[in-house]
């Protein structure tokens, strides 16, 4: 047994590629069709197939057909494997999102199937980010297939059987495909089974040879059937047709010597951690605005005794869960499927919005905010502008985030004085509207919010006459500098960049050179992938100034306004210093009309040793300082000698860092679905071509990346508060309030929802950020509960709260 | 780690009165009941909230009643475990519905269903905490100089205590002990001189364990290096619990138990001949027993032995330099054990010449299905006791030659760091959680050696590196103790790697200061989530402190979601697991 070929049959189907996912759907049913025929011509032959997505399809489409499939599931024929939604890509979903890609999915199988998944199999995925053992483990699994990267690409990662951990102590028994998922014919199988014989006896361990037409669908073929029956027969050692379940039951049981890997498994198109930017926008936000609009949903209920829109929810999710399938989140489909993949994700953000708004609104309107006399009669002209300029308009600015959080928001129309509900006043700017109506103003103003909470401000009308005593602003800005009382910030007039970022606690420079000037590099030789290449370093020139201006000045923030050109581009950039923050933020416009180009943000900064460290999902890495891209979430930083610098993005996913420089891809204007450059002449597609908006922020710290605010920064980045514009009314909820709250800064919560099996229990998710072992109090007086729990590194947990509030850990599937 | 310093701290006293006892206050029972307002409360309770029905104020010190128990808030607590305490039934409370509280001058006073109990929270140094411990573990605990544990007639008196009940463990147990007094005794030597009344006493604590110990390397009479698990005389029961023999003459003969019935041995003799040495014969011959009164227990395993030789290496290290003769004793006797097992070919061999069940260092061993997850721990243990041996004698010769062996050609030096992936898979083999695998008798046993290993092999860093890796991939599952001496030594082998002071701090300051066992009410706490394994075993989510869950040795998972002591309510433990850790952190530097 030790040495046997286990052979898995099966068919790998990419629901969209080069293809919409109405033809994919269409592929799926005639696979499992095909398959359930072959099932029924061979007795020995089984089946093995992933995504509860699929099942799903059939169940709807084809009830006879899925009948068929239950049955032979049951008879251990028909092998369900990979307890998500889809293959999704393994390094750009949040933590949530592979939380839900198992919770959803598992919690189907086990309904249609009587059983979870047990494997996970995610064979075509584009590398995997060193937490996946974590979201398998989680979610019920602990062996998991993958095969990319290849060997030529990362000859490091072991072929066969390994261990691979996480840094939360997360294992699972791997296997990486030698070959390819995808063998057929006999030519195909009969080296693939030479090869695999040496591997069983070199490794002390079976190996599977992986079957069937793949890609777009199909499956083992009869003569693929017979072929194998037939090498079978011949005798070698211990051949036979079987799963990945079985395979890994059967090498449980033998004294395994394999190595241990304990880091990600990379790299395999690292072009896809930039290509098509608006997919990674559409993704993080979609993303976000689910997450939050959960917290205030559940919120909601159990503040107003309701039933949470769980069903709502998990319609949103899945639409997200399957937009992540590789090839689509990964920016490598067709064009046209990214109107379907737009579409899909607006429906998802619709809902949430939706709840989040309903949500929002109740609780606003429990809030005591009532004036004596603000009902007295208005004048025309105040009913007009819908305003009693005698009394100060109530904003409840909302804080979604786990932690106290100090940020500028935004609420139309103009102001004269912003108090606190404590009737202390704040600063605030009057900064210039995206309108071109009314006064063409907006109120900016600082808050400081309690975790998962709200406060009440007061905004009096810039024409109450009303004077504001807030203490001189700590912002200024001139021809080419910002600061507050955090950090100065000077910008280069030759280049536009920044050459100067100096923390003012600490007296530290934070860069060695001009930063920020937005630098072209050639795309021409990549694919949309960038198959076979990993670093891209070609630069054809860097942007040009255009102009410098200061846009704001003092209040709550001071703006300066760097427009850069290159050829038929531009990139215009709004440099942000709120007061108090120690983020420089940038709100980008770009209008990018360069075909295969690549456009990055450098940062350079000065000492030795530098270290680039990385969010990723469900914990951060440090890499090597080597050129690599890199994928990562909503941060990237460069620490060395002690000190560094992070870039925080709203909606990029893709870094490099070579030496003492970091840089961020802003965008990577491939031409669609080029596989392997190919390129007959056509007029080309380009997947970052025109008008992008987005943020990001440059964060100067002391000390390790991960041991800093930048978690914090990113966050609200992310994250922003909600402000909402209230009436007067009396409530029984005081005038700022959190509702959880969680006494470590580094304990953060990924998700508060209802559960799923309409028990109404409430599900509360909790990661540690920072590397350390931590034990937290967590209190949630809006259920009645409170409690405490330890955290390892890195590690997630899940927590079921019952209607007495008592709490029992569990996992992904609640 | 941060050198901690561990301020005087106040410990939990309980006296219980019955109700109409006259010391009682009469305040008590006239004392208003109000359900306190906890709707906003800051920090999680321990009794759900609507569970709360009286409270009173101190200060700002809120006391709080609840049918579920007592809580204690103070806002203004320097650290944060300080804020909220649990106070439950039955070490701190008769029973948990409490129905009033009132408080004096004397403390609190609280009324329950059963008892009126006062609440006391006096302030001690963590070096009075220590020897409070230790007197009481001298005057209860110890049978025939060993410490382990003592059995009670009714549960909760002192006095009630069993004279006899001895324990497999007792070797072993008993090591952990001495070395706790061996590390107090370099410590006041240190600190004080070793003429001081402190260093005079901890050398006289220490060698009567260490005595204790040595006693059952000799106590068979084989003369072959052999080491009894422990001893037991003629007027004890004998347990029905593994393999003794009565030492009768020049013979012992094997006694009647399930074990012995079933092997067939009852009644086998066997030779017993060699002599005790003179300098021991006080442990048994001080209550008036002689030799023959001696039964003892011969299934040895590799538990003792690691235990023994780490009490040896500091004995020889700290005792053995004031006392050539002793010193020379111990060289000896750890010679003759690493003699034993070399010469049985990596085995400890019992009565019958075969190696016994647990005692086995040797490939073939590895090979088996039980072994081949053991090698991990068991090729730690071989290593250290040669390079221990080799300490102790500063002699190298077949020691040398046999680590070299093991290490280098064998391969034993690799297998430490497979203990994670072994125990793991055998886990998913029995579908079971890792956590649900973890023996945490092995968590000491893991440390000695490799703790052993990485202090002693300073000549190959090849070496040292794979030792510290072992140590490594034990890690995860040692971490998760968040026992002060566990994470001491391993800090010592791995410096590239850290612990949280504060976890230490709180282990210290929040100790119980009996070892009398009387359980805890951790079922039903609103504050602590519970998890459900694989295979249904139960834990909780957070280690609570130590005055708040069940006391035990280095024996028992203590994240298990248990109200009952180690032993249930009929048993006194040892002081080691706190005195052994506190003595260390001094050693070593940890405490300052």
């Amino acid at each position: 047994m030790k040495n046997s070929l286990y052979f898995i049959g099966n068919a790998h189907l990419d629901p969209t590629w080069l293809w919409r996912w109405q033809e994919g759907c269409g592929e799926v049913l005639q696979t499992f069709r095909s398959a359930v025929d072959r099932l029924k011509e061979y007795n020995d032959f089984v089946f093995t197939c992933s995504s509860a997505c699929y099942y799903k399809w059939v169940e709807d489409i084809d009830p006879a057909l899925f009948a068929d499939i239950r049955e032979l599931v049951k008879e251990g024929r028909w092998v369900p494997v990979n307890g998500w939604w889809l293959q999704p890509d393994c390094n750009m979903p949040c933590a949530e999102s592979f939380a839900r890609q198992a919770l959803y999915s598992q919690l189907y199988y086990r309904e249609k199937f009587g059983k979870i998944c047990t494997v996970g199999y995610n064979v075509d995925s584009f590398g995997h980010s060193a937490m996946i053992p974590k979201f398998l483990n989680n979610a019920g699994m602990r062996c998991y297939v993958m095969m990319r990267p290849g060997s030529e690409e990362n000859p490091k990662i072991p072929e066969g059987l390994f261990w691979w951990d996480s840094p939360d102590g997360s294992r699972v028994l791997t296997y990486r495909i030698p070959g390819s998922y995808a063998e057929s014919g006999v030519n195909a199988i009969d080296s693939a089974v030479s090869s695999l014989k040496e591997a069983a006896e070199s490794s002390n361990h079976g190996m599977m040879l992986f079957y069937g037409v793949g890609n777009h669908g199909g499956g083992p073929t009869k003569g693929d059937i017979e072929h194998l029956t037939a090498i079978k027969n011949e005798g070698y050692g211990s051949m036979k047709f079987s799963s990945p379940e079985e395979f890994f039951e059967e090498q449980c049981s033998l004294p395994l010597d394999i190595p241990s890997v304990d880091t990600e498994l990379q790299h395999h198109a690292s072009g896809c951690y930039s290509a098509t930017s608006v997919i990674k926008q559409m993704n993080r936000k979609t993303e976000n605005s689910l997450v939050n609009s959960e917290k205030w949903n559940s919120l909601s209920a159990a503040l107003f005794g309701e039933k949470g829109a769980t069903e709502e929810y998990k319609k949103a999710w899945l639409k997200l869960c399957y937009n992540q399938f590789h090839d689509i989140l990964c920016g490598c489909s067709i064009m046209e499927a990214y109107e379907d993949a737009k579409l899909q994700l607006g429906f998802a953000q619709a809902i949430a919005q939706d709840e989040e708004n309903r949500a929002l609104l109740k609780i606003a309107g429990q809030v005591d905010t009532w004036l004596d006399g603000v009902s007295d009669s208005l004048s025309l002209s105040e009913r007009h502008h819908c305003r009693n300029l005698d009394y100060p308009r109530p904003v409840i600015v909302f804080n979604p985030l786990s932690r106290e959080v100090t940020t500028a928001v935004r609420t139309y129309h103009p102001s004269s004085k912003v108090t606190d509900c404590r009737g202390r006043d704040v600063l605030f700017s009057n900064v210039r509207s995206s309108r071109s109506n009314d006064s063409h103003e907006d109120t900016v103003f600082l808050v400081k919010l309690p975790a998962l909470g709200y406060a009440l401000y007061w905004l009096w009308h810039k024409d109450s006459g009303k004077k504001s005593s807030a203490a001189e602003s700590p912002v200024k800005a001139g021809e080419y500098f910002l600061e507050n009382e955090k950090i100065k910030v000077v910008f280069d007039s030759e280049t536009g960049g920044v050459s100067s970022i100096i923390t003012k606690d600490d007296g530290a420079e934070h860069l060695s050179a001009v930063s920020l000037v937005p630098t072209v590099i050639d795309n021409s030789k990549p694919d949309t992938w960038a198959h076979g290449i990993f670093s891209f370093h070609d630069v054809i020139g860097t942007a040009k100034p255009e102009s410098i201006r200061v846009i704001e000045k003092g209040g709550a923030r001071a703006v300066i306004r760097i427009r850069h050109t290159y050829g038929k581009s531009y990139i215009s950039q709004d440099f942000i210093l709120e007061a108090g923050s120690e983020m420089l933020r940038s709100k980008v416009r770009v209008l990018w009309q360069e075909p295969l180009t690549i456009v990055k943000m450098p940062v350079t900064v000065p000492g030795e040793n530098p270290v680039p460290t990385y969010e990723i999902p469900g914990g951060f890495i440090k890499r090597k300082a080597n050129g690599d891209e890199d994928p990562a979430l909503t941060w990237g930083d460069i620490t060395a000698s002690g000190s560094g610098v992070s870039v925080i993005s709203d909606s990029k996913y893709s870094y490099d860092c070579m030496g003492n420089t970091l840089r961020l891809t802003i965008l990577r204007n491939s031409i669609f679905a080029d596989h392997f450059s190919h390129r007959p002449d056509a007029d080309f597609a380009y997947c970052d071509e025109g008008l992008q908006r987005f943020e990001y922020g440059i964060y100067p710290h002391s000390g390790p990346a991960e041991k800093s605010n930048v978690q914090l920064y990113a966050d609200i980045m992310n994250n922003r508060p909600v402000p909402v514009p209230a009436g007067y009314h009396k409530g029984a909820l005081p005038a700022e309030k959190s509702f959880i709250t969680i006494d470590r800064s580094n304990i953060r919560l990924d998700a508060f929802k209802q559960s799923e099996d309409g028990s109404g229990d409430y599900i509360l998710r909790l990661s540690e950020t920072a590397g350390v072992c931590t034990k937290a109090a967590i209190v949630c007086n809006v259920i009645e509960a409170g409690f405490y729990a330890d955290f390892e590194t890195m590690e997630t947990k899940t927590f079921r709260i019952d209607s007495e509030g008592y709490v029992t850990e569990t996992d992904y599937l609640e | 780690m941060e050198k901690i310093i561990l301020e005087p701290h106040f410990v939990r006293k309980s006296t219980h009165f019955a109700p109409d006892d006259p010391r009682v206050p009469g305040q008590l029972g006239t004392a208003v009941c109000e359900v306190p307002d906890l709707s906003d409360f800051p920090l999680p309770l321990p009794s759900k909230k609507s569970d709360y029905t009286c409270s009173v104020k101190v200060g700002n010190i809120m006391w709080l009643g609840a049918a579920t128990g007592l809580t204690r808030y103070d806002p203004d607590a320097r650290y944060d475990y300080d804020r909220v305490l649990y106070f439950s039934a039955d070490r701190d409370l008769k029973d948990n519905n409490v129905k009033a509280i009132y408080a004096d001058d004397d403390g609190v006073w609280v009324k329950t269903d059963q008892a009126v109990t006062l609440i006391e929270l006096p302030v001690m140094s963590a070096e009075e905490i220590s020897d409070v411990l230790l007197r009481e573990t001298l005057r209860y605990v110890s049978r025939h100089s060993m410490i382990s544990h003592k059995y009670l007639s009714k549960p909760g008196e002192h006095d009630s205590i069993l004279p006899y009940g001895s324990c497999d463990n007792d070797g072993g147990f008993t090591s952990g002990f001495c070395l706790g007094e061996i590390y107090r005794y370099a410590v006041m030597k240190r600190e004080k001189g070793a003429d001081s009344p402190e260093a005079k006493d901890a050398l006289a604590v220490a060698r009567r364990a260490l005595d204790a110990c040595m006693l059952l390397m000799y106590i068979h009479g084989r003369g072959d290096g052999f080491v009894a698990r422990s001893y037991s005389t003629a007027d004890e029961p004998l347990p029905d619990d593994g393999i003794f023999f009565r030492r009768q003459g020049s013979k012992a003969i094997c006694l009647e138990t399930t074990e012995t019935r079933s092997r067939g041995i009852v009644g086998l003799e066997i030779d017993c001949s060699a002599p005790i040495p003179e300098h021991l014969k006080y442990l048994y011959e001080e209550d008036g027993y002689t030799l023959d009164d001696i039964y003892y227990k011969c299934d040895t395993s590799s538990d003792e032995i690691t235990l023994h030789l780490i009490n040896l290496l500091f004995a020889h290290k700290e005792l053995g330099c004031d006392d050539k003769e002793l010193d020379d004793f111990i060289k000896v006797t750890a010679s003759n054990i690493v003699n034993h097992i070399i010469d049985n070919g990596l085995t400890l061999r019992d009565y019958s010449g075969e190696p016994t069940t647990w005692a086995r260092w040797d490939e073939p061993y590895f090979t088996k299905e039980l072994g081949w997850v053991d090698a991990a721990l068991n090729s730690a243990e071989v290593l250290f006791y040669l390079k221990a041996v080799m300490e102790i004698t500063g002699e190298e010769g077949r020691w040398k030659e046999t680590y070299d062996y093991l290490a280098k050609e064998r391969g034993y030096a690799d297998l430490p760091m497979k203990h994670f992936d072994r125990l793991y898979q055998q886990s998913m083999r029995d579908n079971m959680d890792p956590a649900e695998e973890i023996m945490y008798g092995d968590h000491w046993l893991a440390t000695a050696s490799l703790f052993g290993l990485c202090y002693l092999e300073k000549d190959d860093d090849e070496l040292l590196e794979k030792y510290r890796k072992g140590y490594k991939s034990w890690r995860s599952s040692i971490a998760r103790e968040h026992d002060a001496a566990l994470d001491f030594l391993y800090l010592i082998a791995c410096p590239d790697d850290d612990t949280d002071a504060d976890r230490v701090r709180e282990w210290f300051m929040r100790a119980n200061i009996s070892r009398l066992a009387a359980g805890v009410s951790l079922k039903g706490r609103h504050d602590i989530p519970v998890r459900t394994l694989r295979q249904g075993y139960r834990e909780i989510s957070t280690l609570p402190p130590q005055d708040e869950k069940f006391i035990s040795k280095y024996d028992r998972n203590p994240v298990e979601y248990k109200n009952e002591d180690s032993g249930g309510l009929m048993a006194i433990e040892s002081c080691y697991v706190y005195t052994l850790s506190y003595w260390m952190g001094r050693y070593f530097g940890f405490i300052g």
